[in-house]
């Protein structure tokens, strides 16, 4: 039953993309300055908009853990920060492709860019530090508490880092939201849920991923013991 | 029918090696959106290869866990 | 005891324990002077250079020789179970991890004092003519090192790589305040007074120590328990 609604979500996100893509490579208009380039604004945003959805999940399950002490929050909270992670790292190297076509160089410092990998860097801390700690009970609550701490973190360094971009080097920033016209913008929300499907499927996968390797743990102490 | 449609554009657009593709900045709009997939994908794939070596552990420490509990009942 | 005697009294413990060996304040304070040597050699700052990289050398130093002090700050209550000890002690939480903040920040601070004549000796700058203000932003950027860096201590204390892993997770997590720091130090150690542009770092710092203090109390509770 489980394996049959991801299948499915699957198959409606893929025939979205299909159905998006169409549109965005052959039926919208170049921009003016960058040419055909700026549509790949179409995945580099959805991708970020989908990682900080994920690592908001990721803290809110993080909370419920804390609270309630269910594994089973812990096993989301792991699942959305990974998946998060992914799309942040395909969010980076959108944008330094992008960067180098319009800017020259692949890393300018941008405001958006940095953010981003900064928050990566947190993440993937979080996955270290979850793979060092092998107890099961311990591992979820000190993450619970990373989680929580780093996403606090995230709307601050966003907007240090922003305002430091501004005072320091204002360098043109490649797209500068709302001047776009609608039919881009609806694209742009439009491509949003077949990418939304995917993390979704994918988080699903690996939930379900922790809680078989927890089992797995629990029956090697088993054997161990006897 | 739709999808020999897809893929026919698909091919006649990125079949444009042409000096005018590139100032269009085409081929970096091709390289970047391969560049996000193939993240995504490498993404899957790693996660589908643990699925995998999960369930096989999982299957043998169940079996020789079964082996010993029944010896240790005769 | 009231919460703060009961933090107080644990901040006395830790600086008379530190004060008695002396291990981490001199190994911090040996490794601060050394990578102020070592940015000499590798920079050989002008006047001009100076001004504009005195306050990113100055706090990167402060934090590297920081995460010395830090992670002494749980790992020493390992031996003879002293954590567990303390635990158990009719002490919260809260106190206990406040006084440990306490302690790591006055030995933080000692050793950024130690540190500033010799920046100002190696690069002939004379520092003190911003004084107030100067120590004003040491003060609340040193705070906020302090509080985030105990409070991962405190969660990284059961881990082999306690040392990799400590300064790995603080470091994204202060970009905020580090990057404040910098931006204020840098004029206010080259004499420049403080400009209503700069005011917006300093709110910065400030709400950052507010929201992590608050954060990080709350947290611990949960962190320290069994």
């Amino acid at each position: 039953m489980r394996q049959r609604i991801l299948i499915a979500l699957s198959l409606i996100a893929a025939l979205l993309l299909a159905r998006n893509l169409y549109v965005i490579l052959l039926q919208l208009p170049d921009d003016k300055l960058q040419k055909a380039v700026f549509r790949i604004i179409f995945f580099h945003v959805p991708d970020a908009w989908t990682a900080f959805l994920c690592f908001f999940a990721a803290m809110v399950a993080s909370i419920l853990y804390l609270t309630t002490k269910h594994l089973r929050y812990d096993a989301f909270a792991v699942a959305a920060t990974e998946v998060g992670l992914a799309f942040g790292v395909a969010n980076l190297v959108t944008g330094m492709i992008w960067g180098h076509r319009i800017w020259g160089t692949a890393w300018a410092w941008d405001a958006r860019l940095t953010s981003m990998l900064i928050g990566c860097l947190l993440y993937a801390g979080y996955l270290m530090l979850r793979h060092a700690i092998e107890d099961p009970t311990e591992r979820a609550k000190n993450s619970a508490v990373l989680s929580i701490i780093a996403f606090a973190d995230v709307p601050i360094i966003f907007f240090s880092i922003k305002w430091w971009r501004q005072m320091q080097h204002p360098t043109p920033v490649v797209w500068g939201g709302g001047s776009m016209s609608p039919e881009y913008w609806r694209m742009l929300f439009l491509n949003w849920i077949p990418v939304l499907l995917l993390a979704a499927v994918f988080l699903a996968i690996r939930m379900r991923q922790e809680v078989e390797q927890r089992e797995l743990e629990a029956l090697r102490r088993r054997a161990h013991a006897l | 029918m739709a999808v020999r449609y897809l893929l026919l554009s698909f091919w006649q657009v990125a079949g444009e090696c042409s000096p005018e593709a590139y100032a269009r900045n085409f081929w970096s709009l091709f390289w970047g959106l391969l560049a996000a997939w193939l993240v995504l994908c490498a993404y899957l794939v790693w996660l589908v290869a643990r699925q995998n070596r999960t369930r096989r552990q999982l299957e043998s420490l169940r079996r020789m866990l079964e082996d010993k509990e029944e010896k240790a009942q005769s | 005891m009231s919460f703060f005697r009961q933090a107080l009294t644990v901040a006395a413990k830790d600086l008379r324990s530190e004060l008695r060996t002396k291990e981490a304040l001199n190994s911090s304070v040996a490794f601060a002077l050394v990578i102020l040597l070592l940015f000499g050699f590798a920079f050989e700052p002008t006047e001009e250079q100076t001004r504009q990289i005195a306050g990113g050398l100055l706090w990167l130093v402060f934090a590297f020789a920081g995460a010395l002090i830090l992670n002494r700050s749980f790992a020493r209550e390992l031996a003879n179970d002293c954590l567990d000890a303390l635990v158990a002690a009719p002490l919260s939480g809260a106190a206990l991890f406040l006084g440990k903040a306490l302690a790591n920040f006055v030995l933080l601070l000692a050793v950024e004092l130690i540190s500033l004549p010799v920046f100002g000796v190696f690069y002939d700058v004379n520092w003190t003519r911003q004084l107030g203000p100067l120590m004003l932003v040491v003060l609340l950027a040193t705070w906020g090192l302090t509080v985030v860096g105990t409070l991962f201590s405190a969660l990284t204390v059961n881990l082999r790589l306690r040392e990799l892993m400590l300064p790995m997770l603080v470091y994204p997590v202060m970009v905020p305040a580090l990057l404040a720091a910098i931006q204020l130090t840098s004029p206010l150690v080259m004499g420049a007074p403080l400009d209503a542009g700069l005011l917006l770092w300093l709110r910065l710092l400030t709400a950052f120590d507010i929201i992590f203090t608050a954060l990080t109390l709350v947290l611990v509770e949960t962190l320290l328990v069994r």
